[in-house]
């Protein structure tokens, strides 16, 4: 890992995968949404309201990835001093507080046919509305501290203790009694969706996944730029 | 999927928010890093 740890190498790397990443998901967003919106039925109970969850779904997963990368990121930055491990830290953060702003607001569509209500506090639906809580918080903490070597200190520590969230997101339906439904994809015995729905679902989600990734790699590659540029421009004042 | 159901509305709505939310963050990102690298080549040049 410390191999990529070099900035030159990472750009190197993403100038060469971004294109492949762009066609991937062109390729995956194409079969999925033709998945979801035409042949995969409408649901015995829910109608075609059903089809909210294939964004809904996926939006939530790769929001709770993108918290536990930014975790990773963090200790590996705290631990091993990774000169990438902030800047990648940093950069997922807006990405996966969209991806979970988009499911608290599909979920939210998605309950107002179903539940009869926009939004519950219930333990699943409050403890993802917390995550979308410590995103913002996490960004405010670079936008708002100066110094980036206090920032990311403070961002790292933020990152990770914030990601005691993520098993309490994941079995706040089986802790708690919830009006959200439990686990019908990872848990024992395997899915009860049906496969017909089911792959759908899966395309959708390496999908939102590789949109986090492929937009990832950008944003680090623009945060590389930001700095490179914050060191030519300090020593230009300096030789002033 | 059936346009008539009285639900296709939510769908619909879910997906364009959803096309939106996700298109904006493209296209910021996207701009934010064109710019960047841009800046540096210029100021290298």
């Amino acid at each position: 890992m410390q191999k990529f740890a070099n900035p030159t190498l990472f750009l190197k790397l993403a100038n060469a995968l971004l294109p492949f990443m762009w066609l991937g998901l062109f390729v995956l967003f194409a079969f999925g949404l033709y998945g979801a919106l035409v042949t995969s039925p409408a649901d015995y109970q829910q109608g075609e309201t059903v089809r909210i969850m294939y964004l809904h779904v996926p939006a939530a997963w790769v929001a709770m990835m993108a918290y536990g990368f930014m975790a990773f990121a963090s200790a590996v930055a705290l631990i091993f001093r990774h000169p990438l491990a902030d800047t990648a830290a940093k950069s997922a953060a807006p990405i996966g507080a969209v991806f979970c702003f988009l499911a608290l607001a599909t979920g939210s569509i998605w309950g107002k046919p179903m539940w009869g209500t926009w939004w519950v506090w219930d333990a699943r639906l409050t403890s993802m509305f917390i995550l979308m809580l410590l995103y913002l918080g996490y960004i405010a903490i670079w936008q708002a501290i100066e110094d980036p070597h206090l920032a990311a200190t403070i961002a790292r520590i933020v990152a990770l203790v914030g990601s005691v969230i993520l098993p309490i997101i994941k079995f706040s339906v089986e802790w708690w009694n919830t009006l959200h439904q439990p686990a019908s994809v990872f848990k024992m015995g395997g899915p009860t969706i049906d496969v017909s729905m089911l792959w759908v679902l899966l395309v959708m989600a390496m999908a939102c996944t590789l949109l986090f990734f492929t937009l990832l790699m950008v944003s680090m590659r623009s945060e590389i730029a930001a700095r490179k540029l914050r060191q030519i421009r300090l020593q230009a004042i300096r030789s002033n | 999927m059936d346009w008539s159901t009285h639900n296709a509305g939510f769908v619909v709505a879910a997906y364009v928010l959803t096309a939106m939310c996700l298109c904006g963050l493209i296209a910021a990102i996207l701009f934010v890093d064109s710019r960047n690298t841009k800046a540096v080549k210029n100021l290298k040049d």
